[in-house]
C-alpha cells in the first residue's frame, strides 16, 4: 500500500533523505528504498510522476515544501525555516493567466537584415501576444574592436540605430527581451517599447542608411498542423523511453523538470520510483538502460557542433510560421524556423500556468516544460533536436531547437512532431530559402 | 503520559507550563477564558497564553506527524535565534503592525550547534499587512514553529495527542481527503524507522536486509503491529490506525531492543504488552509477553518481564 500512492512514495523519499542527512552519511540505511537520495532527485522524481500524470503538481509541491521545513527543523543541509508555499492549485491559476499573455496571438512574416555598428542584426518574424510585441532577432558580431560587440554579445546593448514607426506614425524603440547569448551572436526577443496598439495595421522599421521596411501585421500563411496517431504508449514508458534515448547525451536540456540531461544522476530514481509504483515493468527496456547499464554517448547528439555543418559566414535564412500545434494539453506554437546553413532550428513557444510549478526550492525554481520535438523529411530521414536554447520567463517559455543530423541541400518540408508523455502533433514546415 | 513541564520567559518572569492529564496547564495563569475580560482593559496577551492557545489550536495539526519526530533520536533543533529572526522579517514586513508584546519563549537548551548554517530565505517577508493572505501565514508559520521548539517531552505529548486525532479520523474517513497521503506517509514511515532500528541494533549493519514493506489499512483501527517473512520471504509489516497513538507515540514501539506490536494492559508506570524479541538471525521470532515499567526521572521504559 505504502508504495502504491505516488505522494506516499515521494514523501517516504523525503523521509529517507532527511534520515541519511541526519545520520550525515549518503542513504545510509542498508537495503531501503526508494533510493531518491538528494533534493535534486526527489525534486526530479516528483516532476516526472507529475508530468506522467501519477500525481498532482500540487501534491508534489506540498511534498517539496514540507521536506524542505522538514530539513529546516532539523538544521539540516538544503532546509529552512521559512514559509513557503505550494504555488497554489493550477486549478484555481486558470490555464495559465499569465501564460495566456504571452502566448503568440499573430506571428507575421518580417525580414530585415542590417548593420547596427560592431554588429550584424537579423530579425525573422514579428510576433504579437496580448501583453507585448517583439521581433524575433539574431545579432551577429562584426570582426573589428571588441568594445561594443561585447555590448552585443551581453545582449544588454541598446538597439541603438532601428527606429520602429506604426502607421499613425507613433516611435517605438527596440529592447532585448528574452534572449540567449552565444561566443558571437545574441537571439531572443526585441520587445517594442511601448507596446503596439491593437489596431496597428503596419509598421516600418527604419535602419540606418538604408530603406524602410513595412511590416503587415497580418498573420502568415498557414501551416498545415494535425495530431499525431501514434500507437498508445502508457505515458511513463513512453517518458522513460525518451529519458534513455537522450542517455548520454549532453542535448541542451538540463535544467528542465521535463526531461532531466544526463549527468543529473536522478535517471535511475526515477526509474525505481515508476517501478515501484508499477507505471513501468522492472524489466523494461528503458529500466534497463537508465537503472543500470550505462551506455556510451549516442551519436546525433554527442558532441555536435554548429561549426560542423555551418560554413564561416554562412547567411542566416529565416521563415515565419505562426503554427499552433493542435495539442490539447499544452499550448505550443511554432513561432519561426531558422537555417543556417544545414542546420535548422526552430523557435517554439511554450504556454503554462507557471502557479503549478514546485516552488519552494531556490536552485529549483519553477521550469517550462517543453514537449519533446522530433522531425522526418519527405524522404522520411528521421531527426532528432539536439540542442536547444531554452528562454524561461513568467507564464511561458520560447526556446530554439536544432535538429541533428543536418538537412540534405534537396530537402523542402519537415514534419515536425511535438510530444508530450500524453499526445502528439505535427506541422509541415518549410525549409526557410527553398 | 507522565506530566511534563517547561519554563517560559513571559512578561519578564519565568513561568511554567504544565502537561497533565492530556491538557496543557499555565500555572501562573488563568486559563485561557478566565484570561479574556482582561483583555479588554488594555492587558497584554502572555506567552503562556500564546503557547496554550497554539497548542489547543494545532493539537490535530496533520504537521506535527508530517514534519515531526520519527524516533526518539530524532532530533528536532529549532532554536529561538532562528523564531526571533523570523519573527522580526514578519514585524518588518508588515508595516505600521503593532507588535505582539512579547518575544517567543526562550528555551533551555535550544541553541543551534556551531558551525551550522542556515539555508539563504526562500521567500520575502509578508507585504500584505495585517489579516492579509501573507501575514495569516506567517501567523501560522510561526506559531507552528514555537511549537515545534518545545522541549522534547512537551513536543512528544503533542504529538500524541495528534496522533490520536489524525490516526482516528484516519480510520474514520470514506474518501481520502487531501492530506491523507501524507498522514499514511507519516505512519509508515514511523513504522518503518521502528523496525529498522529494531533490526540493526546499535546502528550496525543487520545481517539481512530487513526493510519492511508497511502495510497499513485505513479500517482497521486496531493498535496492533504484525511482523512477517524472513528468510528468503520479503518482510511485511502489517499495521493497524491505533498502533501510532497507542504504541508509539507512548515511545513503548522499541524498549530494550524489543519491537512491542501490541500493547495488553497499561498503567501509569507499568505496562504488558506483546514484542519481538531482537532478532538473532534471519528468521522473524513469535511475539512473546512482557511486562515493562517507565524510568524514573527520564522518558521512556525498560522491560522488567521477559
Amino acid at each position: 500500500m505504502a508504495r502504491a500512492d505516488p505522494e506516499v512514495y515521494l514523501r517516504l523519499c523525503a523521509d529517507d533523505l532527511a534520515d541519511a542527512l541526519a545520520r550525515e552519511g549518503g542513504p545510509s540505511v542498508p537495503g531501503s528504498e526508494p533510493t531518491a537520495s538528494t533534493i535534486e532527485d526527489i525534486t526530479r522524481v516528483g516532476a516526472a510522476l507529475a508530468l506522467v500524470g501519477a500525481c498532482s503538481e500540487r501534491a508534489v509541491a506540498r511534498v517539496l515544501a514540507d521536506l524542505v521545513l522538514m530539513l529546516g527543523l532539523r538544521d539540516l543541509p538544503g532546509g529552512s525555516l521559512e514559509p513557503v508555499t505550494d504555488g497554489g492549485d493550477p486549478a484555481d491559476a486558470g490555464p495559465g493567466a499569465t501564460g495566456a499573455q504571452r502566448h503568440p496571438e499573430l506571428v507575421a512574416d518580417c525580414r530585415l537584415q542590417c548593420s547596427l555598428g560592431a554588429y550584424d542584426l537579423r530579425v525573422g518574424w514579428l510576433v504579437r501576444t496580448a501583453a507585448r510585441s517583439y521581433l524575433h532577432a539574431v545579432a551577429r558580431e562584426l570582426p573589428g574592436p571588441t568594445a561594443a560587440p561585447r555590448r552585443a554579445r551581453t545582449g544588454l546593448a541598446p538597439i541603438d540605430g532601428l527606429v520602429a514607426r506604426d502607421d499613425t506614425g507613433n516611435a517605438y524603440r527596440l529592447e532585448w527581451g528574452a534572449h540567449g547569448v552565444d561566443a558571437t551572436c545574441t537571439v531572443g526577443e526585441l520587445l517594442f517599447l511601448p507596446d503596439l496598439p491593437r489596431d496597428t495595421a503596419w509598421l516600418e522599421l527604419c535602419p540606418p542608411g538604408a530603406d524602410p521596411v513595412r511590416v503587415h501585421l497580418v498573420p502568415v500563411a498557414r501551416v498545415r498542423t494535425g495530431r499525431e496517431d501514434s500507437p498508445w504508449v502508457p505515458p511513463a514508458e513512453r517518458y522513460l523511453a525518451r529519458l534513455a534515448s537522450r542517455h548520454g547525451r549532453h542535448d541542451g536540456w538540463a535544467g528542465s523538470a521535463g526531461v532531466p540531461a544526463d549527468g543529473d544522476g536522478c535517471e535511475a530514481s526515477i526509474c525505481d520510483a515508476f517501478v515501484a509504483l508499477g507505471l513501468v515493468a522492472r524489466d523494461h527496456e528503458a529500466v534497463r538502460i537508465l537503472g543500470g547499464e550505462r551506455l556510451g554517448a549516442t551519436g546525433a547528439g554527442s558532441g555536435h557542433a554548429r561549426s560542423a555543418h555551418t560554413p564561416p559566414g554562412a547567411p542566416l535564412v529565416t521563415r515565419a510560421l505562426g503554427a499552433e500545434l493542435p495539442l490539447e494539453q499544452m499550448g505550443v506554437v511554432l513561432e519561426g524556423a531558422t537555417l543556417l546553413g544545414r542546420e535548422l532550428s526552430i523557435w517554439v513557444h511554450v504556454a503554462s500556468a507557471p502557479s503549478a510549478r514546485p516552488r519552494p526550492l531556490g536552485a529549483l525554481q519553477p521550469e517550462e516544460r517543453p514537449p519533446w520535438l522530433r522531425a522526418h523529411d519527405e524522404r522520411g530521414r528521421a531527426y532528432e533536436a539536439v540542442r536547444t536554447r531554452w528562454l524561461t520567463g513568467e507564464g511561458g517559455a520560447s526556446g530554439e531547437v536544432t535538429f541533428a543530423p543536418a538537412i540534405d541541400d534537396d530537402v523542402r518540408t519537415l514534419r515536425v512532431v511535438a510530444e508530450t508523455p500524453f499526445e502528439a502533433a505535427w506541422a509541415e514546415v518549410g525549409v526557410p530559402g527553398r | 503520559m507522565p506530566i511534563a513541564e517547561t519554563d517560559v520567559e513571559c512578561g519578564g518572569a519565568r513561568h511554567t507550563l504544565l502537561w497533565v492529564g492530556g491538557r496543557l496547564v499555565m500555572l501562573e495563569h488563568d486559563e485561557p477564558s478566565g484570561e479574556r475580560p482582561r483583555l479588554a482593559f488594555g492587558a497584554s496577551w502572555s506567552t503562556c497564553q500564546d503557547l496554550c492557545s497554539a497548542w489547543q489550536r494545532h493539537a490535530d495539526d496533520l504537521r506535527f506527524l508530517t514534519l515531526g519526530p520519527r524516533a526518539p533520536d530524532d532530533q528536532i533543533r529549532v532554536g529561538p535565534g532562528a523564531l526571533d529572526q523570523l519573527a522580526g522579517r514578519l514585524h518588518q514586513g508588515l508595516s505600521g503592525r503593532p507588535g505582539t508584546g512579547h518575544a517567543p519563549p526562550t528555551l533551555p537548551g535550544r541553541g543551534r550547534p556551531p558551525g551550522r548554517r542556515r539555508s539563504p530565505p526562500l521567500l520575502p517577508a509578508p507585504v500584505g499587512g495585517p489579516g492579509s493572505a501573507d501575514d495569516e501565514l506567517w501567523q501560522d508559520h510561526l506559531e507552528l514553529l514555537r511549537l515545534f521548539a518545545l522541549p522534547r517531552p512537551l513536543l512528544d505529548r503533542l504529538v500524541l495527542e495528534v496522533c490520536a486525532a489524525q490516526t482516528g479520523a484516519l480510520g474514520r474517513c470514506g474518501d481520502p481527503a487531501e492530506g491523507h497521503a501524507a498522514l499514511v506517509a507519516a505512519v509508515v514511515s514511523r513504522v518503518r524507522a521502528v523496525v529498522r532500528a529494531w533490526s540493526t541494533p546499535g546502528g550496525e549493519r543487520p545481517e539481512i536486509p530487513l526493510e519492511p514493506e508497511v502495510h497499513l489499512d485505513p479500517t482497521n483501527p486496531g493498535a496492533s503491529l504484525v511482523l512477517a517473512g524472513g528468510d528468503d520471504a520479503a518482510l511485511r509489516a502489517d499495521v493497524g490506525t491505533g498502533w501510532l497513538a497507542g504504541v508509539w507515540a507512548r515511545q513503548l514501539a522499541l524498549v530494550d531492543g524489543y519491537l512491542v506490536t501490541e500493547l495488553l494492559a497499561v498503567e501509569d508506570d507499568w505496562a504488558s504488552a506483546r514484542a519481538l524479541r531482537p532478532p538473532s538471525g534471519p528468521r522473524i521470532s513469535t511475539p512473546r509477553t512482557i511486562e515493562l515499567a517507565r524510568r524514573s526521572g527520564v522518558e521512556g521504559w525498560i522491560v522488567v518481564r521477559r
